[in-house]
């Protein structure tokens, strides 16, 4: 895999040798690894159940730059699973609530902290800045312009979500793998702001979601490109299933048009007639 | 050959809080396992399909790992198949 960012490659201090000492023991990871993560620039979309603990993951690995988004302040209902809100926060910008715990658990961490939400007036702006997107909004307007601008700007994007017990993640791949929209064209009319969730099944996503982010980052292991994990926490059953691109997908016919590449072709009746 | 149905969360309302379903004969099509299956719990339908009995455009269907969309739609034969396991599209974060 090609790097996601051309600068050189900073070198490690002593301190950060010695924090990281253990993960660059993993193989295929390293001190290259490791150099690779701290020139690294990450957007993470909402910093809730999901986002929080994507943020939390990727600050303790030493990733160099985290730009997050999230409007809002701190409510009472957030303390189940939003592991960067503190009950002395409530009431206070969620966004400084987390750059401030993330800053205690790294302080070498450089941090943008924006306090919007994604929408297509700031989607472009903010994938712009950075290697690699990790989307984790709980509304599909927001996940699908977070979508088109990963894809029109080529920028990789790991898009994980959840529902009550279950979860879902695959890692988006510009030009090569199906985007959200090749997924899913329209959101669910039924789907509402407000879900159940545990934070131990929105934590399961955040932690797999920053190993793909760590896997992109560095080039270890073999991503989540061309299919997508059903994880359904309640039986512990899990699905790799695969996916690909579709012919009529609005955002991914404007990108290859740019980049004459084709999408394969793939469309079928989706009519039932009853038994 | 029996066939084993996993459905998501969200729809598991629609079935009794049903998680999986087996079914000792396969349906020959996916066109076919829908119908069966909302015949079966009518309040799987607005889940499923539109008003003019379309399948949604969030839900995929995937037969052995590969989604109906990939093979032959709602067309593709159940024959040889052993699980099936629908997706919707979820957002929480
Ligand atoms: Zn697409």
């Amino acid at each position: 895999m090609s790097d996601l960012n051309p600068m050189p490659l900073p070198d490690l201090t002593d301190e950060e040798r010695a924090t990281y000492e253990w993960q660059m023991w993993v193989p295929g990871f390293g001190e290259l690894g490791q150099r690779k993560l701290k020139r690294a620039s990450v957007l993470v979309s909402r910093i809730g159940g999901v986002g929080g603990l994507v943020a939390y993951q990727l600050a303790a690995a030493g990733v160099g730059r985290l730009v997050l988004a999230h409007a809002g302040n701190v409510k009472p209902s957030d303390l189940n699973r939003q592991l960067l809100m503190t009950h002395d926060q409530v009431g206070k910008p969620r966004i400084d609530s987390a750059v401030r715990r993330l800053r205690e658990l790294n302080p070498r961490l450089q941090i943008r902290g924006v306090a919007e939400n994604v929408h297509p007036g700031n989607a472009r702006a903010l994938v712009e800045d950075v290697d690699l997107v990790v989307d984790c909004a709980p509304l599909f307007e927001e996940r699908f312009a977070m979508n088109d601008a990963a894809v029109q700007l080529r920028k990789p994007m790991v898009e994980c979500a959840m529902y009550d017990m279950e979860a879902q993640i695959t890692t988006i791949v510009p030009g090569q793998t199906p985007c959200l929209r090749c997924l899913h064209p329209e959101a669910p009319r039924t789907w509402t702001r407000q879900f159940p969730v545990f934070g131990a099944v929105s934590g399961v996503v955040a932690c797999l979601a920053a190993v793909e982010a760590i896997k992109m980052l560095t080039g270890i292991g073999q991503p989540l490109t061309g299919r997508i994990l059903k994880c359904d926490l309640r039986n512990m059953n899990f699905f790799s299933l695969q996916i690909s691109r579709r012919a009529d997908c609005p955002t991914c016919m404007v990108q290859s048009q740019e980049s004459s590449d084709s999408p394969p072709s793939n469309c079928h009746s989706d009519s039932i007639s009853d038994a | 050959m029996s066939l084993t149905i996993h459905l998501p969360a969200n729809l598991q309302p629609a079935t009794d809080g049903q998680a999986t379903i087996s079914l000792d004969t396969n349906p020959a099509t996916v066109a076919d396992l829908i119908a069966s299956l909302v015949a079966r719990f009518p309040d799987l339908r607005p889940l499923l399909l539109t008003s003019d009995g379309m399948l949604l455009s969030h839900v995929n269907v995937f037969v052995d790992g590969r989604s109906h969309r990939d093979i032959d739609g709602l067309q593709t034969s159940l024959a040889d198949a052993r699980e099936i396991v629908f997706l919707t599209a979820l957002a929480g974060g």
